[in-house]
């Protein structure tokens, strides 16, 4: 390992000459500027290694107070928003550094600059005597830890902490003071309900943590945080029952996350191809989504593990099941009866969503004789006055709807609605008039814009493979539907991380589990069998 | 890792008998009473063949006859695991031929022929390279579908029903059933698998054999009862009774239900092609341990599939769609084979000791 020293004497003489120690450093770091990596002190022939940004991590704080806060700046490359202060405590040289704007001005002038300016050490007033009173005998902020490196320095620093530095120790004491702006709770965008809670997970991974934490209040829930990527040191925390999980699925997910080696890691979606092992080979994802917290308390319940990534509101849950996407909190609102009623009718559209247009045209196609013949009629004189064939009229009307879905969602919500009139009504209405496509055929593709709205989750899969059964059905009917549909059904069986396959617990066969899948069970049936992750596995004949 | 349970290799098992029931029934005779009574003396004969695999499973444990073979001698090994790729590209040759075939002829003359045996050979590869666990989940609902189309096809017809159709009106009665009885085991190929898939098997083959020959039963017996019922005599001289009878029946919603059977046909193809190329893969991998198992599976498909379009292409498939398939091989790799290792090779158990 390398060891940078730093030279204190010279650090100490330029302080003395300029009479102003923030001058000095200020002056160190407009050197340290100009040759950042490894440069000369001017004059005195000596070289002096400084920790920089790529190799601050591991280097331990300079026991020299003015030398710790040249270091501090030469690491941060004299960025605007540190803030160092030098303050005398009991008599003795300390500093607080903070980020602009990410800690809170009043509870850092109530909870450290007060208590310590008050503070009057009579024995033991020394270096030692300070820190022991920051660390040991008083209770400044929620949280607070000791580091002996920059890279952990840097690490609190960046995250809202107050660090403070005393004069003569290679240690510091960090602070939780954060008060940077954030968004607050507010009801959920993508999972909107009627009867189940109307709070969503915000930017803020704390924020979201208390959300869970405050609807399970059981000890055996777990949280276990950690930070990924090289550059941007995410908060990354991975939550589970330790009595419903299995714990190798916890201790392989917790391998794939620490393996992850990107420099950034901004959203979910980083983290999920690392995690998610049929990423690349599965049309579905094995891994689902949540901006509800009650929800993920649910799946937690169930045995998942969710993630938690700063700065994303969504929570990833994994492993996720197929039947799960046709489920939502409402569900458990309402009477059994009725939510096995629209669970069937969630089955439904997705099929309509995904295969109807396809369907349609490997019919109206190649097997025109399994309409009766009524219809067969209307449809023939509606498409004989049609300038395109069937499939490519279906296509094109598909990806105009595609078109209008994507510009009427980034659009703000008051020009999106105008967009879906303009392009549901009006172009509809004057296509159909001006002969370029048949009635019947709006008809199709109007229950199947609105079939693929009522399984948001699903709205990848059903959109690619709409186009897909298009084609398909539009070149060979049937035929290459049903080869289609095969493959689609192997490919979804084929998914099976953490040993859960996405397919149960309907294949493989579970018989506790598929109640849910056909009907919502009761209230009393769950008390009795609320079937888990580990049921699954142990079905499989996996240990848990 | 064992991946297959006993309710999805039945499933596997069923899935190929169900195709092989909606293709084509060799009449052996032309009364369809006698033929179901010939599959009672057909499900005799195959609980006969079980009985050495279900004693092979319980002598060897985790091995079929090829992997038992290679472990104990390398010459030996290869010759059985040639035996069994033979067989299993054949069965892939007239499954594919045949499928084309009654594909082109009844259905698709908008689609070549060409294009048929290349996208249902690459089905199979795609299927095939998959591990029997996801083949057998997946052929377990292509069998829920083809339960949910047959049930529906039977109570779109019940106005049709016509217990008259039974009768017993033919010239030789004991060799009708003694005929159809061979037809019937003929069409069993997948019995191999019994065998054959033994290491992948979570539980007992006994269970898996039983469960397969009571389902068969009533399936054949059920489908042929209400294809009779409602056809009669015709049954027998349709090529294609089911679908016969699904282009017989309507309701006020759909005209005909043919190409809805059609479809369930299709995926119960593939399956079966797939679960062939699987283990004529594992044969290529048992003899080459150094292809990978998608280049034996494109081998597996792609060998058979061309040599089915030399009968195809020129029309010649008739010959072979139309004639007897004989038991024999189905009985020697299923039957004897297991037999003659039960006989003259020790378990592992007895090895140690």
């Amino acid at each position: 390992m390398r060891i940078f020293l730093i030279d204190t004497q010279i650090i100490k003489k330029a302080l003395i000459k300029s009479n102003s120690p923030r001058s000095a450093v200020e002056t160190h770091a407009a050197e340290f500027k100009a040759t950042p990596h490894n440069y000369f002190m001017k004059g005195k022939g000596i070289e002096m290694n400084t920790p920089d940004y790529r190799t601050y991590k591991d280097v331990k704080i300079n026991p020299d107070l003015s030398g710790a806060m040249t270091d501090l700046r030469a690491v941060t490359g004299n960025t605007m928003d540190l803030n160092i202060m030098f303050v005398k405590v009991s008599g003795v040289d300390c500093a607080v550094a903070t980020i602009e704007a990410m800690t809170s001005t009043s509870a850092m002038s109530e909870l450290i600059f007060r208590p310590l300016m008050n503070l009057e050490l009579h024995k033991k007033s020394n270096a030692e005597g300070v820190f022991s009173f920051l660390t040991e005998e008083s209770l400044l902020a929620a949280e607070r830890k000791t580091v002996f490196t920059y890279g952990d320095v840097i690490q609190y620093l960046f995250s809202g902490f107050a660090v403070i530095f005393v004069e003569s120790l290679s240690k510091a004491v960090v602070y939780s003071i954060q008060g940077y702006d954030k968004r607050s709770v507010s009801t959920p965008e993508s999972e909107q309900t009627i009867k189940a809670a109307q709070d969503s997970f915000t930017e803020t991974i704390r924020t979201n943590l208390s959300l869970i934490r405050r609807r399970m209040k059981t000890p055996s829930l777990r949280f276990e945080m950690m930070q990924i990527g090289k550059r941007s040191s995410t908060d990354v925390c991975m939550m589970y029952m330790c009595d419903r999980a299995s714990s190798e699925t916890v201790d392989a997910l917790r391998k794939q996350l620490s393996k992850i080696k990107l420099d950034t890691v901004l959203t979910t979606g980083y983290i999920e191809p690392f995690i998610d092992e049929s990423f690349g080979s599965s049309v579905f994802s094995q891994m689902s989504y949540s901006e509800r917290p009650d929800m993920i308390c649910t799946r937690l319940n169930q045995g998942r593990i969710c993630i938690l990534v700063d700065g994303t509101p969504f929570c990833i849950i994994c492993p996720a099941l197929f039947a799960e996407n046709f489920q939502t909190m409402d569900d458990y609102c309402e009477k059994p009866y009725y939510v096995t009623f629209m669970r069937w009718l969630k089955y439904i559209a997705f099929f309509l969503a995904v295969a109807f247009p396809g369907l349609y045209v490997a019919l109206a196609n190649f097997h025109p004789e399994v309409f009766t013949l009524k219809l067969l009629l209307n449809l023939a004189v509606s498409e004989e006055a049609t300038p395109y064939p069937l499939t490519a009229e279906v296509f094109m009307l598909m990806v105009l709807f595609e078109i209008m879905k994507e510009a009427g969602l980034r659009l703000p919500k008051s020009v999106g609605s105008a967009v879906s009139i303009v392009g549901g009504l009006i172009i509809g209405d004057a296509a159909v008039k001006s002969g370029l496509i048949s009635a019947p055929l709006l008809i199709v593709v109007g229950i199947t814009a609105t079939s693929s709205f009522v399984i948001p989750s699903l709205n990848q899969q059903t959109t690619i493979l709409r186009l897909v059964y298009i084609l398909v059905g539009g070149c060979s009917g049937l035929y290459g539907i049903a080869v289609c549909t095969l493959l689609l059904i192997a490919n979804i069986n084929a998914m099976d991380d953490f040993a859960i396959s996405y397919t149960a617990p309907v294949t493989p066969f579970f018989p506790k589990g598929i109640t849910d899948v056909i009907s919502r069970k009761s209230f009393k049936s769950y008390e009795r069998t609320e079937s888990t992750m580990k049921e699954y596995r142990e079905k499989r004949g996996e240990k848990s | 890792m064992k991946k297959l349970t006993s309710l999805q290799l039945c499933m596997l098992l069923i899935c190929g008998r169900a195709f092989t029931l909606m293709t084509f029934l060799p009449a052996g005779s032309d009364n369809s009473l006698i033929y179901m009574i010939g599959t009672v003396v057909s499900t005799l004969i195959q609980a006969a063949i079980v009985i050495p695999i279900i004693i092979f499973q319980q002598k060897f444990q985790n091995e079929n006859p090829c992997t038992l073979a290679l472990s104990r001698s390398k010459p030996l090994g290869i010759f059985v695991t040639l035996l069994y790729m033979l067989y299993f590209a054949l069965v892939i040759f007239y499954v594919i031929g045949t499928f084309t075939y009654f594909m082109d002829y009844y259905f698709s003359d908008y689609i070549p022929r060409i294009m048929i045996v290349i996208s249902s050979a690459a089905a199979a590869v795609y299927v095939g390279k998959m591990n029997t666990g996801v083949i057998g989940k997946t052929g377990a609902v292509v069998f829920a579908l083809f339960l949910f189309f047959t049930a529906t096809l039977v109570i779109s017809s019940l106005e049709n029903f016509s217990t008259v159709n039974f009768h017993l009106a033919d010239n030789d009665v004991s060799g009708g059933i003694w005929q159809a009885a061979k037809g019937e085991l003929s069409r069993n190929a997948d019995l191999i698998f019994l065998v054959f898939l033994l290491p992948d098997l979570k539980g007992k083959v006994g269970k898996s054999s039983a469960v397969f020959l009571a389902v068969r039963f009533a399936l054949v017996e059920i489908i042929m009862g209400f294809v009779t019922i409602i056809l009669g005599d015709y049954t027998m001289y349709s090529k294609l009774p089911f679908f016969s009878l699904a282009a017989y029946s309507k309701t006020s919603i759909i005209e005909r239900y043919d190409a809805a059977i059609m479809s369930v046909w299709v995926m119960l193809a593939i399956i079966k092609l797939g679960m062939y190329v699987h283990c004529t893969a594992r044969c290529v991998k048992y003899t080459l341990p150094k292809l990978s198992f998608v280049t034996s599976a494109i081998i597996a498909s792609a060998v058979p599939a061309a040599a089915s379009l030399f009968y195809l292409i020129p029309h010649k498939w008739e010959t072979i769609a139309y004639s007897s398939v004989s038991s024999i091989p189905l009985i020697i790799l299923a039957a004897v084979v297991p037999l003659l290792m039960i006989l003259f090779m020790r378990g592992r158990k007895n090895e140690k000791a």
